[in-house]
């Protein structure tokens, strides 16, 4: 598959926001703009994150705009409960769902791979790098069992703290359990770091929200994409 | 709508019979004309043009001698070349409502790259902003602009406050505005008017003025005669060229061209560009365009030539809409009432307009 470079939105509230480990940090406005921003700048694929995942209801409104607005591809990710929530999105034409890996979500993540093949779902791992080792290998094994297609991993330490990410836990915790390469995310901090992330056979993908939002180093919110510069 | 037969023959304005002719031309390019004339002409990086810059922006005991506002268009964009490159300390700031175009995004990003100036952006709380829009559209007055250019100075001046900086660098420039017909606009300094229109949508006073809606009265005190916070417009000195400075930044810093005027915002050109030529048969370009006649950057011929393609064509109006209407979380249907609905004018809502009569019957 295509190594790609994947601008992320978080969408609290049906206002897009940057956090910093999870938490809201900067106020980023509009969501469709960005997403119209992006798919005008021919970005690879576009990943929206809803964060306080509610109801459908709620949260269609935002969702069809940003189906309506962009063509390229786009990931969901949210903390879905039932199947029929990512069932109507992918009928919406969300590409994929991205949906944490667990034993709770294990007949959901199976349900959705039956109805909609495994390219539809990817499975997300959230571990943090500050802790000194990486407890998800059961989580991995999981994700095997399932035969999710890819998998996202989110260093939640790392999450808009503009430190670079932490390639060298991932070489040397995470590397060897990994069976297929996987979506990154988790503090990038420059442009030539996508190159080098990219040039890794284990990562297919590297997402960040606040490096694409924000200019030197988060000191101010300015939409920017980076593909023309790699 | 832009009609050959009753258009000024220097210019592209609409010459109305009621309005005075001069010596074959119609009043609003003659009165720019005068305007133009009055304007001084150095030419940049000129010792005059230094003398200028010395003048204008002391260096005091500041991080920084001015604040210029960046939109992303062609003449803030400009100004800030010109200035930087003369040795002026700057500081960007960007006041984004949720309407900027790529190419506006992208210019910004690359000026403050290229020419090293560290930028603020202020994010306009989008979902108060969104629902004034709509009580705006819904009020179905003319000047839809009015809450952005409400709110962008008063926000740069209060920033400007913030930091201790009391010299702001706006783009406005004669030769590309100088023609706008009154009756094609209203001013967006009318807070009362702003509070009325927003009680439509149920926008509440104290939420306004969260968003930053102030009186003009108000602004005056705090920065006028409290702050003095003044704002220079550096390309007034100089015999400003649109499309040559288009081509000069797109060189030095792959500067971005986005349409027409004002154009570097989504909403103005949906303003422009659907709204005021279905809802009130206007179309901004002529006034645009007659300034470039006035200030001799484009001729009679072009103009009427461009002006008779219109801004969209079917495909884009349908999309332009379609997306218009998702960012208000309108349907598409809603919007399109909205532009066929009754014309109204800011005259029918409250407004410093009322304290004309007021001020009349004092005598003042």
């Amino acid at each position: 598959m295509k190594r790609r470079i994947i601008p992320s939105l978080t969408i609290i509230n049906n206002e897009s926001w940057i956090t910093q480990n999870f938490q809201k940090n900067i106020y980023g406005g509009d969501p469709l703009n960005a997403v119209r921003f992006f798919s005008e700048q021919d970005a690879d694929e576009i990943c929206v994150s809803l964060v306080d995942y509610r109801s459908l209801e709620e949260q269609r409104k935002i969702i069809e705009g940003i189906v309506d607005i962009t063509s390229i591809p786009l990931t969901l990710a949210a903390s879905f409960r039932t199947i029929d929530d990512p069932s109507f999105f992918i009928r919406l034409g969300v590409d994929r769902v991205a949906l944490t890996i667990s034993e709770k979500n294990r007949y959901l993540i199976l349900e959705l791979i039956r109805n909609f093949g495994a390219q539809a779902v990817v499975g997300v791992i959230k571990y943090d790098s500050r802790e000194v080792d990486f407890n998800h290998i059961a989580t991995l094994q999981l994700s095997s069992e399932l035969e999710i297609s890819e998998n996202l991993l989110i260093d939640v330490g790392r999450d808009g703290v503009f430190n670079g990410f932490n390639i060298d836990y991932f070489n040397k915790k995470i590397a060897k359990h990994l069976e297929k390469p996987c979506l990154i995310r988790g503090g990038v901090q420059k442009v030539d770091e996508f190159t080098k992330l990219l040039n890794n056979d284990l990562i297919s993908g590297v997402l960040s929200s606040s490096y694409f939002s924000t200019i030197n180093n988060g000191s101010a919110f300015l939409l920017n994409y980076v593909k023309d510069r790699v | 709508m832009f009609n050959e037969n009753s258009a000024c023959s220097f210019c592209v304005m609409p010459n109305d019979s009621s309005l005075q002719e001069i010596l074959g031309r119609c009043v609003y390019c003659s009165k720019a004309q005068r305007a133009l004339e009055k304007n001084s002409t150095i030419s940049p990086f000129s010792q005059e043009w230094q003398n200028y810059i010395d003048v204008e922006f002391p260096k005091l005991n500041n991080d920084f001698d001015a604040i210029i506002g960046l939109s992303g268009g062609i003449d803030s964009s400009y100004a800030a070349h010109l200035l930087k490159l003369s040795g002026v300390r700057l500081l960007g700031f960007h006041v984004d409502c949720g309407w900027n175009t790529t190419e506006a995004i992208n210019n910004i990003g690359n000026l403050s790259r290229e020419l090293n100036i560290p930028i603020v952006t202020k994010i306009i709380n989008w979902e108060v902003f969104r629902e004034l829009q709509v009580a705006y559209l819904r009020s179905g007055v003319i000047n839809q602009d009015v809450p952005q250019d409400h709110l962008f100075p008063i926000l740069t001046r209060k920033f400007a406050r913030e930091m201790g900086i009391n010299k702001i660098v706006s783009g406005w420039n004669l030769a590309t505005e100088s023609i706008l017909p009154v009756e094609w606009a209203y001013s967006p300094r009318d807070a009362r008017q702003i509070f009325d229109i927003g009680r439509l949508n149920n926008l509440s006073r104290n939420e306004l003025l969260d968003l930053g809606v102030r009186s003009q009265f108000s602004e005056f005190l705090r920065y006028n005669s409290l702050n003095k916070i003044h704002t220079s417009r550096p390309l007034n000195q100089i015999d400003f060229h649109r499309d040559k400075s288009e081509e000069e930044l797109s060189k030095l810093y792959g500067w971005q061209s986005y349409g027409n005027k004002h154009e570097e915002s989504r909403w103005t050109k949906f303003h422009q560009g659907i709204l005021l030529p279905e809802k009130w048969k206007i179309d901004k370009r002529i006034a645009h365009f007659s300034s470039l006649i006035v200030s001799k950057q484009m001729t009679r011929e072009v103009a009427i030539q461009r002006l008779r393609v219109p801004i969209f064509d079917a495909a884009e109006r349908a999309s332009e809409m379609i997306f218009v209407a998702h960012k208000l979380r309108l349907d598409v249907a809603t919007l399109e009432e909205f532009i066929a609905s009754e014309k109204r004018y800011h005259s029918e809502f409250a407004g410093y307009h009322q304290m004309r009569k007021f001020k009349k019957v004092i005598g003042l």
